[in-house]
């Protein structure tokens, strides 16, 4: 394969995957599939994971993991709608505490994995058994359902321009993370640390602190993905986020088969997010069971982290 | 000495855990000269290299910038001093693109540099001004740098150190991967920084090199400072024999 060939397929591969996949099942399923509703039902469903994904890239760019983003995510649905149902915040102050809460959790795997040296898998793991300790110590496991605030439910099945408002909340917050990972100084810095740390160091990058930020950049953004599963499912499930951790890691993976080949990239994300949600969406209207959809997750994963180690022996061996 | 002394190491030593990697030593460059640094694998060359840099710290001794002992010495002071390096790993991030790698640390930015927005097409611009200037020609600037030659990057870490040293440039075996028609480019950059006032320091391995530019030579054996050498006196003869520690008799 010529040189130029190779860098297509490998910036453009996850992309053609999408495309295939989305071809596959519109031939599948032309009058289920193929329909504007179905459409938005794939982008509003893909909303909360896509949110948690990107945190998960944004740390996967600095060189790190962040296991907690699962169990974070989970704990700020359940806070977000009990600050409101239970202690009668108002909408904003629920959601700033929420996002203090995670802040603090962000923070903490942060300074454990740059400060005390903990490898980021076990230290972000243990805080997202914390956030996991802390959910059932506010909510007893039990669902927190009642009255909120109007602008929740506009959130969670409103629309705007005929867009659904979550789908608008996460494509938003794609360009904004995109533009901060391109565009600004503390973008490349990060680019910079999770390429070569030690490159980084020499060029006086303040290596611990982007690691940080990351972590709490990380945590924040699953708290918002926590928030918009509470919005849309009218409801705190203490268990609504966990799930979302595979997918992000999956997203990220896959993710680095688009835009910029080997590299994690928030475009790259949108498509893994995508691959994930119309895979699910696809089988869901072919009627297929529930197991498929893990099947299909886990596979997926699989070949995410295996395509990701594939171009980076590529890249290396030309 | 006739030229303003630059840097100034006094007394500077380094030991990690038990081992002993550079004895007390002093050391001094000046402005307008090139100093070259010889030794074997293991005499200390690097972490002499990095102290000087500040990408370590000395255990013991002093340093001085123009006479004035300097307290707080690391990257970030060094690099406002008008310090810069060329390691021998070329410190180069693969996956960033070459105009990346020359203003990493130091971008641009809009705004007059008030806002943390990447200004890209005014590095774009310098970085292409600093690639020709040392005669580095590219076919595709954003390229990540990781899928350029090893000539290539080994070009762009010597275009970095230069566009951005002002005063004091560090180089560690700078030409190792490049031809002899580019190395021989190299030592004529590397003398017109000589030429500009710029003090210069060379790590490097080829005598043959450091006997055409340098005007003094020390050299490192075991973490010691055995030897200083100047002008006509610097040849192969005497610098091997202190790189080796042995006399040209010895030497089965």
């Amino acid at each position: 394969m010529s040189d130029r060939a190779f860098k297509l397929v490998l910036s453009w591969g996850s992309g053609i995957v999408l495309v295939a996949l989305v071809g596959a099942f519109v031939i599948a399923a032309p009058t289920t599939f193929a329909t504007p509703d179905n459409a938005r039902n794939i982008l509003s469903q893909a909303a909360p994971g896509a949110l948690v994904a990107f945190g998960e890239t944004i740390a996967l760019i600095v060189g790190e993991f962040d296991i907690s983003v699962g169990y974070v995510a989970s704990l700020c649905g359940v806070l977000f709608t009990g600050f409101m149902v239970n202690q009668h915040f108002g909408f904003t102050e629920a959601v700033l505490l929420t996002l203090a809460v995670a802040g603090s959790l962000g923070l903490i795997s942060g300074l454990v994995v740059t400060r005390l040296g903990v490898n980021a898998l076990v230290g972000t793991l243990g805080v997202g058994i914390m956030a996991l300790g802390l959910n059932y110590l506010y909510g007893g496991g039990a669902t927190i359902a009642g009255p909120t605030p109007n602008i929740v439910s506009q959130i969670g099945y409103g629309r705007s321009f005929g867009i659904p408002n979550v789908v608008l909340i996460w494509l938003a917050l794609a360009v904004v993370l995109w533009l901060f990972s391109e565009g600004t100084v503390t973008g490349i810095h990060s680019r910079a640390v999770g390429g070569n740390q030690q490159s980084a160091r020499l060029a006086s990058i303040k290596v611990r602190q982007l690691k940080t930020l990351a972590f709490v950049m990380s945590a924040l953004l699953a708290a918002c993905g926590g928030m918009l599963i509470s919005a849309q499912l009218g409801s705190g499930e203490p268990t609504a986020g966990d799930g979302y951790l595979l997918d992000a890691f999956a997203a990220g993976f896959l993710g680095s088969g688009f835009y910029r080949a080997g590299e994690f990239s928030i475009p790259g994300t949108v498509v893994g997010v995508l691959i994930l949600q119309v895979g699910y969406t696809g089988l869901a209207v072919l009627g297929q069971p529930t197991a498929l959809r893990y099947l299909f997750e886990g596979l997926i994963l699989i070949f995410a982290l295996a395509l990701s180690s594939v171009v980076r022996r590529m890249r290396a061996s030309r | 000495m006739s030229e303003p002394s630059l840097l100034q190491l006094s007394g500077v030593s380094k030991h990690f855990g038990g081992v002993i990697a550079l004895r007390p030593l002093d050391l001094e460059v000046a402005q307008g000269e090139i100093l070259a640094i010889a030794g074997s694998n293991g005499a200390g060359k690097s972490t002499l290299l990095r102290i000087m840099c500040g990408a370590e710290s000395s255990d013991t001794g002093r340093i001085l910038f123009e006479g004035i002992e300097k307290h707080h010495w690391d990257i970030a002071s060094t690099r406002k001093l008008g310090i810069e390096v060329v390691h021998q790993g070329l410190a180069l991030v693969g996956q960033l693109s070459p105009i990346e790698n020359l203003f990493l640390g130091r971008e641009f930015t809009l705004g007059s540099d008030r806002t943390p927005f990447l200004a890209h097409r005014r590095m774009e611009r310098r970085g292409q001004d600093l690639l020709r200037e040392v005669g580095v020609r590219l076919k595709n600037i954003h390229e990540k740098t990781e899928d350029l030659s090893g000539g290539q990057r080994q070009a762009i870490a010597i275009v970095r150190a230069i566009g951005w040293g002002k005063r004091l440039v560090i180089l560690d075996e700078p030409t190792a991967a490049l031809g002899i028609a580019e190395s021989a480019h190299v030592n004529d950059v590397i003398r017109s920084l000589r030429e500009r006032g710029l003090g210069v320091v060379l790590v490097s391995h080829r005598l043959d090199q450091i006997i055409e530019l340098a005007d003094r030579a020390v050299v490192l054996r075991n973490g010691v400072l055995v030897g200083h050498l100047e002008g006509s006196a610097i040849k192969a003869g005497p610098l091997a024999e202190l790189i080796t520690g042995e006399h040209a008799g010895q030497v089965a």
